[in-house]
Parts: structure tokens; C-alpha cells; sequence
């Protein structure tokens, strides 16, 4: 058994470690922009910008390590022949704030990028990262981490978990770069007391009562291994989706993508891979025309059967991990939470 | 400018879009104060905005109308310019067919995901004509008004009544308006795009 480091830091000296903690890595975190939207951004100067820890970050960690567009590689092509050049390399990042259901997704990420091979532009930023998070004591209106064992505190994954004990944080190290971390900058921390393990597991437990929602997401997925959907779920939702692709945008867990190589001259160009949506009739569209999902009766069969039914048959855990964001930008109402509770509700035939 | 130059417009030598806007502020008194400084200043103003110190219009008419109290305005049904006839017996409809694609679509179709959801025009034609025609879903017509022809790829939908088809505007290759109406709204101006009178015909392939 490995003990891993747990210190408290008190909240004075978050800015001083920051400072020193973006002497050598870029630093992303949670920041209010002038039009009120709080988004994971660069911090650049930490005299001069607030972070932002008392709202969730409307898009995830996704866009940092799957950008919305990427250039995976340049092409020329010179005398018949072909050369590629890729893009740089990622430089050292330390994403603070960042919410545990973003670190779950980041790891159900860190799978999907590893088979078969490891995605070398992926795998350049995620060996260039440490995620530094920050416990729920309170979950927003629409979460439902609970349900998907992915918060509100996490056992694992982190680099550093923060946990807020109201004038100090309780920290913990995850192994390897979060544990050196803890080390080198000690000096900031002092040792746990008991009284602090009681504090800390108190508000675990308050923040778990907190939830407003209680969604039925493994009986979801157990149910699914069993039963059919009926086609009139699907068609009641169907009906409802105007197919914007902004659940699969702020989901953290979409990771669909297209490739497109794009001529800049007749002799060179670059390949770029953008976010894609399965939800989109183009996704699964044919080059006759054919499209064997009918868009107007099961627009979001893949979505949810995807998350739901066949990652929990292959890594045993759904891919949804709570966030709510689809549930917050879905006008139609049709997010995975409408489709659980339908589907739950729904008695055997 | 490429276009105004072509044209033969004088005066097509700005510098930058910044020097563009300049001159629009200068002839449109509502955008008098949207000079490119400014606009920056302000993530954007929503006009009217008249001169420089003005912040921009958040809410046209927020507590009242600016004109007062709202005016109505009786007007009398008149037939369209040009309706069906046994030489064109289709009413041809055109607006914006998809979502995915912005009036012209320059710029929607630079994105090759809207490309992808929506890749080229279509003639929407219901099931009933095109038996009646001998048409198949996804077929080359040759779509004739008094005016001119284009070539138009069909589907069959239930969108549309029968007599009734719709195409969009969104793609050049199909330029649709060489079918329509140049009649207009006598009181709006706002052209008659919505009616015409069109005939479809077969490709031939011999």
C-alpha cells in the first residue's frame, strides 16, 4: 500500500502556489469572461484575473485535449513525393478547478484514445497535463454525478484533489507528478489534522444529500442489457430533437470525430479532424443516399445506447458522468436524463 | 472590392475592412457610431448606434414603441402575380431549405459538417407528382418558369402539398431565381419569391 500524501493548504496561499506552479507550466482555469459565461481559460496574470470557483465551467476539459478542429498534419507533396510535418508539441499544463466529473470523463477519454494504438496528438497533450480538482460541496441544479460514481469527491485519477474545508483546502496526491508536486512546494501546506478528516468526510456527506435529481442511470443500464427499447421512446424523442449536435459539443465524453484532408495549393494542405455527432443524419449517411437510421424516429438511439448499453457491456461503466451540460443545453428537453427516466419507467411487456 | 472592381464601381481601394465600416458609418446614420475601435471596445453594438459615444441599442423598443403607439394597417388580399397554368402547372416556393446553410451559403458551406448534412439543392416535390410524372426520389429534372431553367435534383417528401415544390437559394450551381418573380409587395417592397408559376420535365438522356 502506497501512502499517499494528504496536507491542508490554507486558502491564503493558493495565489502563491499558482504563481510559482505557472513559473514552469501553463495554467487553465475556471474564469467569468465579460459576458458572464464561465470557461475553462488560460491564466496569463493571477494579480489581475479572478478564478472562478463558485460556478461550473460550461464546456469541459474536451476542447484542451480533443479541440473542437485540429490540424493533425501538414502535407506538401514534391516530386511525386509526399512529406508530412506535424503540428508542435503540447508544452506543461496544470488545469486547476476542474470538476471531478471532468476528470472521470478525461479518463474514459484516456481509453477510447488508447485503442488501438495510442493517438499520438492526444497522448502528446494528456503526458503534458496534471489536473488539479476540486470536490462538489455542492452540486449544481442539473447534476447527477451520484448516479454515475464520478463525484462529488473522487478516490482516484487526480493529479491533486482540493477539497474546500471553508478557509483551507484539504489536499490529496494522486501517484507520480500530483505526489512530486506536494513535495516540492510543502512549505505552503502543513499536516492534516483529525479534526480536519471529520470536516472533510461531514461535507461529503452533505454534498451527497444535495442532489435535487436521483436518476436511475445503472438500473438504466442494466435494464438495457435485457430489454429492447420501444420504438415510441425513441420516436418521443426523436420528435423532439432539432439535431444542433449541442449535447454531443458539451458532452465530455463524445469523442466522435471526422477527418478531412484539406488542399491549401496544388501541392500542399493539411488534415484536420473536427468534432463530429452521431446524432447528425450525415453521420451515418451513404453515398447513395441511403441512411439506415431514420433520423425522424431514432435521431438518439446511438447517443444513448452508446453511453448506456454497450460502454457498460464493454468497460462496465456507462460513459455519462453526470455534468448535466447536456441537460442544461438540450431546448428540446430530449438530454439522457429524459431518456432514463422514460426508459426506467416503462414496465416489462 | 474583387467584385465592385469587376463591376466597374469606383472608389474599391480600402485598405481594410476597419477603413469599409468607416464609410458605412459615414452613410447609414444608424450605424453612424460602428466604427471597428469601437465595436471592439464593446464585444459589439446593436444599432441604432449613432455616433462614437453612444453605447449601442440594447432593446429596440424595451418600455414603449418608438413610434408611438403600434399602427395598424388594413390591407386587401391580392392575388398573386402569377399563378399556375396548364403550360406551368407547379407552384414553385423558394426559401431557406435547411437549417444548416445560410442564404448563399459562403460561409456554411466552407464547413464540410454542414457540407455533409446538406450537400446540394434540392427540388422538395410530393409523392403523388412525381408518380404522376414518373419521377424518382433523387432524380435530375429540368425545372422551366416563363423566365428561365435550372436542373434541380428532386425529393420526394411530404413537406409540400401536392402542386406545390420548394427549392432553396442556398447554392449557386442552381440558381433559382432565374425562375422567380420579379413582382413585389406594393406596400413592403418584398418580392414575390414565394409564388411562381413552374413546369417540370424529364431529363432527357439520349
Amino acid at each position: 500500500m502506497i501512502d499517499l500524501k494528504e496536507l491542508i493548504l490554507p486558502k491564503a496561499n493558493l495565489i502563491p502556489l499558482l504563481r510559482k506552479l505557472n513559473k514552469d507550466n501553463r495554467l487553465v482555469v475556471p474564469v467569468k469572461n465579460d459576458h458572464g459565461d464561465t470557461l475553462f481559460t488560460e491564466i496569463r496574470d493571477l494579480d489581475t484575473t479572478e478564478i472562478d470557483l463558485a460556478n461550473q465551467p460550461q464546456a469541459s476539459l474536451k476542447p484542451f485535449f480533443l479541440p473542437q478542429q485540429e490540424t493533425l498534419a501538414h502535407y506538401s507533396i514534391d516530386n511525386d513525393q509526399y512529406r508530412f510535418t506535424t503540428p508542435k508539441a503540447a508544452v506543461d499544463t496544470i488545469f486547476f478547478g476542474v470538476r471531478s466529473c471532468d476528470l472521470t470523463s478525461l479518463l474514459y477519454m484516456d481509453l477510447i484514445f488508447s485503442k488501438p494504438s495510442k493517438d499520438a496528438t492526444y497522448y502528446d497533450r494528456r503526458n503534458h497535463s496534471l489536473i488539479i480538482t476540486l470536490g462538489c460541496n455542492q452540486p449544481y441544479e442539473n447534476c447527477f454525478c451520484e448516479a454515475t460514481n464520478s463525484g462529488p469527491y473522487l478516490e482516484y485519477g487526480y493529479g491533486l484533489q482540493f477539497i474546500d474545508l471553508g478557509d483551507s483546502y484539504y489536499v490529496s496526491a494522486g501517484r507520480g507528478k500530483g505526489a512530486d508536486l506536494l513535495e516540492k512546494w510543502n512549505y505552503f501546506f502543513h499536516e492534516v489534522e483529525e479534526e480536519d478528516h471529520k470536516i472533510r468526510y461531514q461535507l461529503f456527506l452533505e454534498a451527497r444529500g444535495q442532489f435535487s435529481r436521483n436518476i436511475q442511470l445503472t438500473h438504466a443500464c442494466r435494464k438495457l442489457q435485457k430489454e429492447t427499447v420501444p420504438d415510441e421512446i425513441w420516436e418521443s424523442l426523436a420528435n423532439r430533437c432539432y439535431d444542433c449536435g449541442g449535447c454531443a459539443y458539451v458532452c465530455p465524453t463524445c469523442t466522435c470525430f471526422s477527418v478531412d484532408d484539406k488542399p491549401q495549393s496544388s501541392t500542399a494542405g493539411i488534415r484536420v479532424r473536427s468534432w463530429d455527432a452521431c446524432t447528425s443524419g450525415g453521420f451515418t449517411r451513404m453515398a447513395g443516399g441511403h441512411n439506415p437510421v431514420n433520423r425522424s424516429s431514432h435521431a438518439l438511439k446511438r447517443r444513448f445506447l452508446h453511453k448506456l448499453k454497450y460502454d457498460f457491456s464493454s468497460h462496465g461503466k456507462a460513459s455519462c458522468t453526470g455534468c448535466g451540460r447536456c441537460v442544461d443545453i438540450c431546448f428540446g428537453g430530449v438530454d439522457i436524463t429524459t431518456f432514463i427516466e422514460l426508459f426506467t419507467r416503462q414496465q416489462n411487456p | 472590392m474583387e467584385l465592385g472592381r469587376r463591376v466597374g464601381c469606383p472608389g474599391m481601394d480600402f485598405d481594410s475592412d476597419a477603413e469599409i465600416m468607416e464609410e458605412i458609418s459615414l452613410l447609414a446614420p444608424i450605424y453612424g457610431g460602428m466604427h471597428y475601435d469601437h465595436l471592439a471596445e464593446n464585444h459589439g453594438l446593436q444599432w441604432p448606434c449613432p455616433d462614437r459615444h453612444h453605447p449601442g441599442t440594447e432593446f429596440l423598443h424595451k418600455y414603449y414603441f418608438t413610434r408611438g403607439k403600434g399602427q395598424f394597417t388594413i390591407t386587401r388580399h391580392q392575388e398573386p402575380c402569377e399563378e399556375a397554368s396548364k403550360k406551368f402547372p407547379f407552384t414553385l416556393v423558394t426559401g431557406r431549405g435547411s437549417y444548416h446553410h445560410y442564404h448563399t451559403a459562403t460561409m456554411t458551406r466552407n464547413s464540410r459538417r454542414l457540407v455533409r448534412e446538406y450537400p446540394q439543392a434540392k427540388l422538395e416535390i410530393h409523392k403523388d407528382d412525381c408518380a404522376e410524372l414518373n419521377i424518382v426520389n433523387g432524380e435530375m429534372v429540368e425545372l422551366h418558369s416563363k423566365r428561365g431553367a435550372v436542373r434541380i435534383c428532386t425529393q420526394v417528401t411530404d413537406r409540400v402539398k401536392p402542386g406545390t415544390v420548394f427549392s432553396s437559394f442556398h447554392f449557386f450551381e442552381v440558381p433559382i431565381n432565374r425562375l422567380t418573380i420579379d413582382a413585389m409587395d406594393p406596400k413592403s417592397k418584398c418580392p414575390e419569391f414565394k409564388v411562381c408559376a413552374v413546369a417540370i420535365r424529364k431529363v432527357s438522356h439520349d
